[in-house]
């Protein structure tokens, strides 16, 4: 768990704070968005938690523990960081990128080696290809993996991650954002995730929090913000699609009826209600059949009962 | 006799001055470029924190590269006397200049993000040296040895000045007695020692720095 209690920084002597009393509790294993607009302080929040920069005021409690307190190379030894350019070590191989906090911590070379072949295949990554590559021959991808495992190597309980996905162009960005979602949910930690991306906030974020100036405007679920977001910023900011958002973030099975419908589409299990309403849309179709992994048609999803669902959660 | 026998033969003539000389010339060219990169790497890294202090300590370092090597060794004559020791300090002062910019340039432009990225890790601020800022800057420094040694050692020739010694006394002697067997002997050895040092330190360059171009262990 992470908790911020009353955190402010001031940069300069005068003026407007960066970051302006904020107080988040963030519970254990879940992933929290930070989102809000360019300059509102989202980067800054995120580096007062390990310490790399010093609030002005508040206090900052990692698992219960000041962190304030602590000295700050032993802390974020603690906490994994990916930047958004990413920041693996040009002169290095992957496997000495990904094997840098463990040897900081004095690992033994076995240990170090078996946890670097384990995150590299939990990262998609084959060990036997990639250890001894070094990072320019990599995708851009590929690197994001590396600095996401990189982050993981000393399994710290708190990792984060600011724009991890920048740096990566939108069609590989939305495979690796439901590859990481994955291996995060996996690995169960408490991250930090700040990105100005919206959709990927509400993707990614068991909670998103928004920030304006300095100021946390809203932290809730995705769907609690967009079902009532707490002011008018808000409301702007998540858009004037907000009912359609939140049937993305619905799964399909929810609405299932069983048994098939003769001549209507397919849309495959677990797919979003926005998913289903859109093929609906664009095939005219009243129903669509829902498929499993295996192939069985497992119930089927009616043009009313999505019209209906969204109705009673507005 | 054609000019270059006869410096042959005046080498082969005069052989133990000759090594005498060659021995001197290389011990003050290492003490200086020793001293100039025990001074200057740590120099660079000491003025990294602050743009100010930096800029105060290169601007010194660049008015000393102005004033001639002859100039520094005449200054140095009243101070230290004659021989190794005040030939050494001009030397040095010749040394510094290319050893500490291109450290200091070579250290600062290492990518900002890979600091951050080291610091946000856990690294201290020596292992962050040592195993990122140092590292990648190798080639600069490298670069400025390089530099530092040529300049060294075709500085040093001005050493016979004020009785440093080395192969420059030949070349003193030899301009004195208007004898140009003996001043060949001073500076061609001089050419050959400066180019020879320069392909060996590309040598040793490309070699030591191929782990930090492709990669290998530096930790
Ligand atoms: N080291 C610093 N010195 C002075 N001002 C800073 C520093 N870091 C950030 N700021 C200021 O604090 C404010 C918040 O910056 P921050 O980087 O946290 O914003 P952000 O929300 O991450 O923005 P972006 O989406 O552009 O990354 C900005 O006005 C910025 O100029
Ligand atoms: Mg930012």
């Amino acid at each position: 768990m992470i908790r911020l209690e009353g955190i402010t920084k001031r940069f300069g002597a005068v003026g407007k704070p960066s970051v302006d009393d904020v107080t988040i509790e963030m519970p254990e294993g879940t992933t929290t968005a930070l989102i809000g607009p360019s300059g509102c302080g989202k980067t800054t929040t995120m580096r007062m938690i390990n310490r790399m920069v010093e609030p002005s005021a508040g206090r900052i409690f990692i698992e219960g523990q000041d962190v304030t307190g602590l000295d700050p190379v032993t802390l974020r030894r603690r906490i994994g960081y990916v930047i958004q350019q990413i920041g693996l070590f040009p002169h290095m191989t992957v496997a000495e990128n990904i094997g840098t906090v463990p040897h900081l911590l004095g690992w033994s070379r076995a240990k170090i080696e078996k946890r670097i072949d384990e995150l590299l295949a939990l990262v998609g990554l084959e060990p036997e290809r990639f250890r001894s590559v070094m990072p320019h021959r990599l995708s851009g991808g590929q690197r994001q993996r590396v600095g996401v495992a990189r982050a993981l190597a000393a399994d710290p309980p708190v990792m984060l991650m600011d724009e991890p996905f920048g740096a990566i162009d939108p069609i590989a960005r939305e495979r690796l954002q439901d590859e990481f979602k994955e291996i995060l949910k996996r690995v169960r930690k408490t991250i930090v995730m700040v990105t100005h991306d919206l959709d990927e906030a509400m993707k990614m974020g068991d909670r998103v929090a928004i920030m304006r100036e300095g100021r946390l405007i809203q932290y809730a679920t995705p769907d609690e913000i967009l079902a009532a977001p707490a002011d008018a910023f808000v409301e702007a900011f998540v858009g004037p699609d907000r009912a359609l958002k939140r049937l993305s973030l619905r799964g399909v099975d929810a609405l299932m009826r069983p048994g098939s419908v003769a001549d209507a589409p397919t849309i495959a299990s677990g797919a979003s209600v926005r998913e289903a309403l859109a093929r609906l849309i664009g095939s005219g179709a009243r129903s669509v059949n829902v498929r499993g992994a295996d192939g069985a048609v497992l119930g089927h999803v009616t043009r009313d009962a999505i019209l209906d669902g969204a109705d009673a959660a507005a | 006799m054609s000019l270059i026998a006869g410096t042959f033969s005046w080498v082969a003539a005069h052989w133990d001055l000759m090594r005498t000389a060659l021995i001197q010339h290389a011990e003050m060219s290492i003490w200086s470029l020793g001293l100039g990169l025990a001074i200057g790497i740590p120099l660079a890294i000491s003025v990294l924190g602050s743009e100010r202090l930096a800029a105060f300590v290169i601007n010194i370092i660049n008015m000393l590269r102005t004033i001639p090597s002859l100039a520094i060794l005449a200054a140095a004559l009243p101070l230290l006397g004659i021989g190794l020791v005040p030939s050494v300090v001009a030397l040095v002062v010749l040394a510094l200049p290319p050893i500490l910019l291109n450290t200091y340039i070579g250290l600062r432009e290492v990518d900002a993000d890979l600091v951050d990225a080291a610091a946000g890790m856990g690294m201290t601020r020596g292992q962050i040296l040592r195993k990122i800022q140092i590292p990648l800057a190798a080639p600069a420094i490298f670069a400025g040895m390089r530099t530092a040694a040529i300049q060294v050692i075709s500085g040093a020739t001005l050493a016979s000045f004020i009785g440093g010694g080395g192969l420059g006394d030949f070349i003193t002697s030899g301009i004195a007695v208007m004898d140009q067997q003996r001043l060949l002997a001073g500076a061609v050895p001089i050419a050959i020692l400066a180019m020879g040092v320069e392909i060996l330190l590309g040598f040793a360059e490309r070699r030591l720095l191929r782990n930090v171009r492709e990669g290998g262990d530096t930790r």
